[in-house]
């Protein structure tokens, strides 16, 4: 409803500012209660479901070919700036990064180092087999004369320790030094998390008094390699989608119903900033019916009805029929 | 992972309750203007859902 008390100024303007950042509609209509309100409110909520969803809960992922459509997606948008980045960042993204489900066949597409952290699997090294920790330094680029995607050169230096009960005089600590000439899966470009998992295969020295040959397969994550650029709503691919249900569990699933009902309220929002307060100002009287006089007639409150048991104090003119009041029927 | 460690141990119920409080105010303040209709209105519904959701849970509770 649309009340003349109040300044809506440019209705149209005030709902795509509403639309874009919950709380600047009203801002510009000079309502600062409740710009401070939904703003709050509609923000809070929208965060909190980001915060309980790690950060992975906004993106828009179309596969219809696997039956996925992005309704969730078209409640999120409703937050506008929070949300819109995702369709930039789903165009960024190949179509092998979204839709695929293994992350065999993803590229090395520009040189990555930094700290890595993971496991030594099924590492052969001098008098035996097994697995171990690993923390040190990765440096990985595509190989110059690849043939195919998977060769790349690397190096892989840092400490190992024992991931189980292994019959081994290699203490922890160790050092190793690895090169790294295959790459087996890699996480995509695009994708809401700041590590990078990587899988390869790695084979080297291992250096100290128990020294010798090593060979590995490598599975870990590059820590903080990924901008916000190329984080931030960026899209799920199906592998990471499962990997995400396995981490979060029940979250993210709470996290993706608050950042729906965040856009679900803006869209309120956005209705009050273009028509007003739906009930009015706030203050009006009640408007319609007086209570009926106790004596009069057993017809219902309704106004018509009132208003037909007023009129019973001045008789009809001489030659009118008398008006009667049904009981429980309101006067038509 | 940004998930607090408090929200890890939490029953999830009580994450209803931000919900509720969020709901009740921004649906208040789509139907009026006054801020203290708003406040009023939003405390009445928020407690109305509070305890039809407290009133389901103890009732599916007991049939459980």
């Amino acid at each position: 409803m649309s009340s003349s008390r109040i300044d809506l100024k440019n209705p149209v303007l005030a709902t795509i500012l509403a639309w874009l950042v919950p709380g600047l509609g009203h801002a510009y209509q000079g309502r600062w209660f409740k710009a401070a309100l939904y703003s709050v409110c509609i923000w809070s909520t929208f965060g909190c479901g980001w915060v309980l969803g790690d950060g992975k809960v906004v993106y828009y992922n179309t596969d219809l070919k696997r039956g996925r459509r992005p309704i969730g997606y078209a409640a999120q948008v409703l937050v506008g700036v929070a949300s819109l980045p995702a369709l930039l960042q789903t165009s960024r993204a190949t179509p092998r990064d979204i839709h695929q489900f293994s992350r065999d066949s993803i590229p090395l597409e520009r040189p990555l180092s930094g700290e890595f952290e993971g496991w030594l699997i099924d590492a052969e090294f001098p008098g035996g087999r097994g697995n171990f920790k690993f923390r040190g330094q990765i440096s990985i680029e595509p190989s110059p004369d690849a043939t195919f995607v998977k060769s790349v050169t690397g190096k892989l230096k840092g400490t190992i320790s024992k991931a189980d009960e292994l019959e081994t005089n290699i203490p922890d600590g160790s050092t190793i030094e690895l090169t790294i000439d295959y790459l087996r899966s890699l996480e995509p470009a695009i994708y809401p998390s700041s590590d990078r998992e990587l899988q390869c295969e790695a084979k080297g020295q291992l250096l100290g008094a128990n020294g010798g040959e090593l060979k590995a397969g490598v599975k870990g994550k590059i820590l903080n390699v990924r901008s916000i650029w190329n984080r931030y709503a960026a899209p799920l691919d199906a592998e990471g989608l499962e990997e995400t249900h396995g981490d979060l569990g029940k979250f993210f699933e709470i996290g993706l119903v608050y950042t729906w009902i965040a856009g679900l309220l803006n869209l309120l929002a956005m209705w009050d900033a273009y028509e007003g307060p739906a009930y009015g100002y706030g203050d009006e009287e009640p408007a319609g019916p007086t209570a009926a006089p106790p004596d009069v007639g057993a017809g219902t409150a309704t106004p018509e009805s009132t208003t037909a048991n007023h009129s019973t104090d001045i008789p009809p003119p001489v030659g009118e029929p008398q008006p009667t009041v049904v009981p429980g029927v309101a006067k038509v | 992972m940004l998930l607090p460690i408090f929200a890890a141990g939490l029953n999830v119920t009580w994450l209803l309750l931000p919900l509720i409080i969020t709901v009740s105010l921004v649906y208040n303040a789509t139907r009026y203007e006054l801020p203290e209709k708003i406040l009023r209105r939003s405390l009445r519904m928020g407690v109305y859902i509070f305890a039809f959701m407290g009133g389901s849970m103890v009732i599916l509770y007991l049939f459980s």
